[in-house]
């Protein structure tokens, strides 16, 4: 096997991975045509690297987003020619009371799932990493995860309507006075909600922190119980640093998934009785499908959007590993 | 072997994989003979293919149904649809405001000639144009005649000892009875969304048939007196414990009344359907129009007709405008109702189900005014916004929330038909 | 003490997140024609076949499971390629701008996805992607990439260094690095990314009832949901059992690299 005979050489850019280099690799020391070319050669062989995922990012997702912001400054209906009305859109959001009620939803939403799923997750991957579980007990927290959202939809409705599971389940242990309306008051539908997300969606944060987990170096980890670590410090002081990579993809995918949330609402309370329990993202939808107002609809996306964008950049700005 | 060539090869293979990949069957230009429909009911597919083998006899054009499983995916499929050249033949759609929206853009097909035809022929009672109609033109015709009434549980009734009630007390009264004997006399719910409108306008029309008229048209205030005695009525009717609870699965409906749990259920005659798959028949469930709320209250009743349109761009405009001319054959219709079990538009064609035979009858009786329901009545986005505060007050039926609810329709009310206005 | 107090506590968590998938398995087997309108708790009889042939009867679940596991397996398969070449470039390579890359990529996962599905629609039937397999394959590939990126761009940082540095020192070249080095070395999180991916694909209603419309090119989920809705006859323990089939692949493919990830992986570096 021929390796590294076809391959492009490496450009006089190898060594560029100094602290402080990695946004400008060195230019080439030596001017001319033939340092020229290597640089370009060098330059289109990292476009090649990235081109296929910017390429069907940008072409499918990133276009039609962009086309979003420019419908948000519009009235449409969806049939009617599209009429520009500036920031119209925008001012009716900032002063509609529903808007509001959505962002607060929003709000709780993902601070909700940044406590549950995340911490729980963290918490199931190391307790049953630990020792000899049975194997059971990690599917059940797992196997939710893919199950369809249909059916999901349908199971939680069956426990948390009025005449559900656990209002039977109450009324069986003679706690009638705990049974709820649960979906049709606020904010207590948005809370149970956030459970059956919970139910589901934790899953993948403990596969995630089990993958994490696997990569702590055993010897760290007796060295630390050497100097007489153990339990929650040995977990705190030794194990959980060693986590940061995969904390923060779990943490990073939470808040874009909360922040975004809407299947979960929209298969159980559509966002209401009313518009009790809707978030940004069933606004969005609700304002564009049902009451065909897409430009205002669009502005919702676009609230929504650099909402979610800012804050994963202010999160991962501050806590993604950079290099190893 | 090396790496740079195997990830071509594997590029390549990827590439003819992606290359074989299939084009739908049913929108790849399907053969010339066949029109080409799109609907968001899965369960009229298969009326739709035997209704099509009719007029492919008269018209020589069969059908070739598509379906959107969700409604509002539909409506957006539609929508974008309309303005380029991807439009199907025909389009199932809704009638009334819901066809004047599209209607008013230009992306409909004229079919005031067929419709003209369809009344010539008695295929279609022509006080029902409005319903079908943009600007005194007819854009669609009607798939189907549904009458809203109260579907009741023989079982629970003998039982009982009750009888078929044709006034407003017998009918609170059964209620009360079937409430005493520990089952929940009606089935109420805001679950599905637009069920929330279900109440109120039985109750309105029942209560005062030409202000519901008017307050649909615009023509009056949902803060005007009627629109707020209506709302006591249906608050009564909670305080005495005759709702199923508000977040019971609309999908659970058929179960309910079936295993007995709800007496009666107000829903479209095409609900009919559904309790006849189930294996329901006579001997279990009537039908009845509810009675008026006074005596002296004209009789009416509530219609919905879904419909049929043709896009302006369709591929197949001029066959698909002549097929509908053939719709209301009775020859089509027989078939077509007998499928889908509901009253058909051209009132030539007889029904075989005995309750919806039982309806008509009883239709005919009264002749009771015909309105239409809440849904297609008004401005689609004024309806979407009202059924969700009628969906809020549900939850909270109490006398309090009467008037805020009522304020705050109002107030959508005057926006909403403002925006109508101007477009 | 500790110990107890541990063992209780995951026990109790497991078994209060098997309550729903119970009562999931039980419904699907209740016969459809002795459902009363409220959940059972015990099988009321065995009527999952039953409810699983109905099911199979009035959608087109079979060609529907063939075009998921298609769209499933491609997609997730392209993005994580896709995914791991660009992860590779703004971590290994001398990129300029990798912020900007980075965040131009990853923010295809930052946007509400509902805002896609009017643009799209638009540009697929502009462009004959409408309605194709194509067309399905290329919209879920790139919304499964930004994902994919993320995780494996994370996982590639806690490559050291010097590893690279050795390779290169032996003369070997970006081509040789990332297919020989890098690649095995976070093959670990390629497979958590594919996992993930393929699931979310094979699960995602949203774009299946958007792009796609006929029996052949819809995928599984989009067919199931044709039995879901009001106006269908079939009642819950039906659209439970279809729901529970095609859940199937998922569940064996979760639950096989479950073992996979808690037992065979190795420490990077």
């Amino acid at each position: 096997m021929g390796a590294g005979v076809t391959e492009p050489a490496p450009s006089t850019a190898v060594r560029t991975r100094a602290p402080g280099a990695e946004a400008t690799p060195p230019r080439p020391r030596a001017h001319g045509p033939r340092a020229r070319r290597d640089a370009l050669t060098a330059r289109a062989g990292i476009a090649m690297y990235i081109l296929p995922a910017l390429a069907l990012v940008g072409i499918l997702l990133l276009v039609p987003f962009g086309y979003t912001v420019y419908q948000s400054l519009t009235e449409y209906d969806g049939i009617s020619p599209a009429e520009f009305v500036g920031f119209d859109n925008y001012v009716t959001l900032l002063g509609a009371e529903r808007f509001h009620r959505s962002l607060i939803n929003t709000v709780i939403w993902t601070v909700g799932t940044l406590l549950l799923p995340v911490l729980l997750g963290l918490l199931i991957a190391v307790l049953t990493n630990a020792s000899g579980w049975p194997v059971w007990v990690r599917y059940a927290f797992v196997l939710p995860y893919a199950i369809s959202g249909t059916a999901t939809g349908v199971i939680w409705g069956f426990m948390l309507r009025s005449d559900g599971a656990v209002n039977q389940v109450l009324g069986a242990f003679g706690l009638d006075s705990l049974q709820q309306e649960w979906l049709l008051s606020w904010p207590m539908n948005t809370i149970v909600m956030i459970l059956a997300e919970t139910w589901r969606a934790v899953g993948i944060s403990i596969i995630l922190f089990l993958v994490g987990l696997q990569t702590v170096p055993r010897e760290t980890v007796e060295a630390g119980m050497l100097d007489g670590a153990s339990g929650f410090r040995l977990f705190r002081r030794i194990v959980f640093p060693q986590l940061r990579a995969v904390t923060v993809v779990v943490v990073g995918i939470s808040i874009a998934n909360s922040l975004r949330v809407f299947d979960v609402i929209w298969l159980l309370t559509q966002g209401g009785p009313g518009w009790l329990s809707e978030t940004l993202a069933v606004t969005m939808y609700r304002q564009t499908f049902v009451l065909s107002e897409y430009g205002l609809g669009s502005a919702v996306a676009v609230v929504l959007a650099v909402i979610v964008v800012s804050v994963s950049w202010i999160y991962l700005r501050q806590q993604m590993p950079k290099r190893g | 072997m090396n790496r740079r060539k195997s990830a071509v090869t594997a590029a390549a293979i990827a590439a003819v994989m992606l290359s074989a990949c299939a084009s739908g069957s049913e929108t790849s230009g399907g053969a010339s003979d066949t029109l080409t429909l799109n609907g968001d009911r899965a369960d009229f597919v298969e009326a739709y293919k035997a209704a099509g083998e009719e007029l492919e006899e008269l018209t020589g054009y069969g059908i070739d149904p598509r379906n959107v499983p969700s409604t509002e995916s539909y409506q957006q499929v539609i929508r974008s649809s309309l303005q380029s050249d991807s439009a199907t033949d025909l389009v199932k759609w809704w009638s009334g405001y819901r066809l004047k929206e599209l209607a008013r853009t230009g992306g409909l097909a004229n079919l005031d000639a067929e419709w003209e035809a369809a009344v010539e022929n008695d295929w279609v009672n022509p006080d029902t144009a409005p319903s079908f109609s943009y600007d005194g033109h007819v854009y669609a015709m009607p798939m189907y005649k549904s009458y809203w009434v109260i579907f009741y549980n023989k079982k629970i009734y003998e039982d009982l000892g009750l009888s078929v009630p044709t006034t407003w007390e017998q009918f609170i009264g059964n209620a009360q009875t079937i409430k005493d004997a520990g089952i929940t006399p009606f089935f109420g719910t805001q679950e599905a969304g637009w069920t929330a409108f279900i109440w109120f306008g039985e109750i309105l029309s029942k209560l005062n048939p030409e202000f519901y008229a008017d307050l649909m048209n615009g023509d009056a205030k949902y803060t005007d007196e009627p629109a707020r005695r209506a709302m006591e009525i249906w608050s009564d009717l909670y305080e005495r414990g005759f709702f199923t609870s508000p977040d019971v699965a609309w999908d659970d409906e058929p179960a309910l009344f079936q295993s007995g749990e709800v007496a009666m259920v107000p829903m479209g005659t095409w609900r009919n359907a559904i309790f006849t798959d189930n294996g329901m028949t006579e001997q279990d469930y009537g039908a009845f129009v509810m009675p008026t709320i006074k005596p002296d209250v004209t009789p009416s009743v509530i219609v919905e007709s879904g419909v049929f349109a043709v896009p302006e761009k369709a591929p197949n405009k001029e066959a698909a405008v002549e097929t509908l001319g053939e719709w209301l054959n009775p020859d089509v219709q027989e078939v077509w109702v007998d499928e889908i079990n509901d009253i058909s538009a051209n009132p030539q064609v007889e029904i075989e189900n005995p309750i919806l035979t039982s309806v008509t009858e009883q239709v005919q009786q009264s002749e009771p005014i015909e309105l239409e329901r809440y849904w297609e009545a008004s401005p689609p986005s004024l309806v979407a916004g009202n059924v969700k505060d009628l969906a809020t007050f549900m939850v909270d039926p109490s006398k309090e929330n009467i008037g805020p609810t009522l304020q705050r329709m109002q107030e959508r009310a005057e926006q909403e038909w403002a925006k109508w206005e101007q477009e | 003490m500790a110990r107890y107090l541990r063992n209780g506590f995951l026990i109790t968590f497991a078994i209060l997140w098997l309550i729903p998938t119970y009562l999931l398995v039980v419904n699907a087997m209740t016969p459809s024609s002795s459902y009363d309108g409220s959940p059972d708790w015990f099988p009321g009889g065995f009527g999952f076949f039953d409810n699983l042939s109905k099911a199979w009867e009035s959608a087109d679940l079979g060609l529907g499971i063939y075009n998921s596991l298609l769209y499933a397996t491609l997609s997730a398969g392209i993005a994580v390629f896709a995914a791991a070449f660009a992860s590779f470039a703004v971590i290994v390579m001398p990129t300029r701008r990798r912020g900007l890359w980075f965040w131009l990529i990853y923010s295809g996962t930052l946007l509400p996805l509902q805002i896609f599905l009017a643009p799209l629609f638009k540009a697929f039937v502009d462009v004959n992607l409408y309605d194709t397999q194509l067309g399905m394959v290329l919209i879920y590939a790139a919304l499964c990439v930004p994902f994919a990126f993320f995780v494996v761009r994370n996982y590639l940082t806690t490559v050291p260094d010097e590893i690279t540095e050795a390779a290169q020192l032996d003369g070997a070249g970006w081509s040789r690095l990332f297919w020989r080095i890098h690649l095995p070395l976070v093959k670990s999180s390629l497979l958590a990314a594919f996992v993930f991916q393929f699931t979310w694909v094979w699960n995602d209603l949203l774009f299946g009832i958007t792009l796609s419309t006929s029996p052949n090119i819809r995928p599984v989920m989009a067919a199931l949901a044709e039995l879901n809705g009001g106006y269908s006859s079939l009642g819950p323990p039906i659209v439970l059992a279809a729901a529970l089939l095609v859940s199937l692949p998922t569940v064996v493919l979760f639950l096989t690299f479950q073992r996979f990830f808690a037992s065979s992986l190795k420490p990077v570096g």
